[in-house]
């Protein structure tokens, strides 16, 4: 039974949502004063192994938290970006986003904002087709209207594998490890976005109350900061590449 | 007929429009991009004046779907291609939000506009700018 439970996760993806878990752990003791936990003193008694197992288990349903947070907030994300990049091009057009909608995009950029693949023929035309291939598959109308370009390659990718096509499998098993790749990156890169928020929020605080500036705190904050921003660089790349690989066989299959 | 499919193509001020007009399961037929793809581009390839830069694409359907948008895709592939702009009017707005989802209207060379009028008095506008460039170089 242990052996089936254990079959059920593969290596990557308990490390994938174990590692972001650990971090925002341990960024929440460091944000709250308690510093960084040290484990050299932790020996094998009852009471350290419980609370090792706690631990783990904390970590990995934070990270399974993180990674669905992650997932939802990308998919926002891509859609508003698009409406904005439509909205540019054409302001006479599409509708104009009320106070509401800036506040709530400006929170979704500083915590999920990626860059986007700039709009190229061969990136739209990327989205038509696989629009027009999940539509088909599936037999919907209009699914565009409700995916984003996240959702779509997300889609593409699980109703692709269907076709039966020589070498796919390889393919298929490559774009999910970089799936999994930038899933990881991206729920780092939250956690580190989090922690700056938190940190910056607590600087200010301590700044208008107490009247002292925490020089620590700053390079915290920056650290967090940059660590995210970089992170985020990291999943543009992880994405594009995925986008490649999976409209690959639609290449192949010419649809 | 529901699924009736028009295209009318004219010439008005030098600008060529392409009126398109279908009824509302004609999104749902087989192989109806490649279709209304290859009419669209036909029609204009046929009408469109030698010095002109710029195209006008007229919706009049209620209805849209990806079908269309693969179709609006290719036409203004080939716009484009010659360094033109495609101007799309009465793009039905119920389904302005899948067109912007697949990045279409961000497209440098591609503009919507609420009415022919309106999409024609910007086409003008280019034209004449391009006009003018061309005279001086």
């Amino acid at each position: 039974m242990i052996e089936k439970l254990v079959g059920r996760f593969s290596l990557a993806d308990v490390l994938s949502q174990l590692a972001p878990g650990f971090v925002a752990l341990i960024a929440l003791r460091v944000l709250f004063g308690a510093g960084v936990p040290d484990t050299v003193g932790l020996g094998f008694s009852p009471g350290s192994l419980s609370l090792a197992l706690t631990t783990l288990v904390g970590a990995y349903s934070i990270g399974l938290f993180l990674l669905e947070w992650v997932s939802f907030g990308t998919r926002l994300f891509f859609s508003l970006r698009m409406k904005h990049l439509a909205l540019n091009a054409n302001p006479l057009i599409i509708r104009r986003h009320q106070l509401w909608d800036w506040l709530g995009w400006t929170m979704l950029a500083l915590l999920h904002g990626m860059p986007l693949p700039r709009m190229r023929r061969s990136f739209v035309e990327a989205q038509v087709m696989m629009s027009e291939f999940n539509e088909n598959t599936s037999h919907t109308f209009e699914s565009s209207r409700f995916c984003s370009p996240w959702d779509r390659l997300e889609l593409f990718r699980k109703l692709v594998s269907r076709a039966c096509l020589k070498g796919a499998d390889e393919v298929l098993t490559c774009a999910a490890d970089i799936h999994a790749r930038l899933l990881f990156v991206l729920s780092l890169s939250l956690v580190f976005a989090l922690a700056a928020i938190a940190g910056a929020v607590q600087f200010a605080v301590a700044a208008v109350r107490e009247h002292r500036v925490d020089v620590q705190m700053i390079l915290l904050i920056a650290t967090a900061a940059a660590g995210s921003l970089m992170m985020r660089a990291v999943a543009a790349r992880y994405w594009e590449m995925e986008l490649m690989l999976v409209c690959s066989l639609a290449e192949r299959r010419r649809i | 007929m529901n699924d009736h499919l028009q295209i009318k193509s004219e010439i008005r001020d030098g600008i060529p429009i392409l009126e398109l007009d279908y009824g509302p399961n004609t999104m749902f037929r087989a192989q109806v991009a490649d279709l209304l793809a290859e009419k669209l581009v036909s029609e204009y390839r046929a009408g469109r004046p030698s010095h002109s830069v710029v195209c006008v694409l007229n919706i009049k359907a209620n209805t849209a779907g990806s079908p269309l948008v693969r179709a609006i895709f290719e036409l203004y592939n080939v716009v484009s291609a010659d360094s033109g702009t495609l101007y799309c009017s009465g793009y039905p707005s119920n389904y302005m939000e899948s067109l912007t989802s697949l990045g279409l209207p961000a497209l440098p060379g591609f503009k919507l506009t609420k009415t022919l009028d309106e999409a024609v008095a910007f086409a003008q506008q280019a034209q004449a700018t391009e006009d003018n460039s061309g005279k001086s170089q």
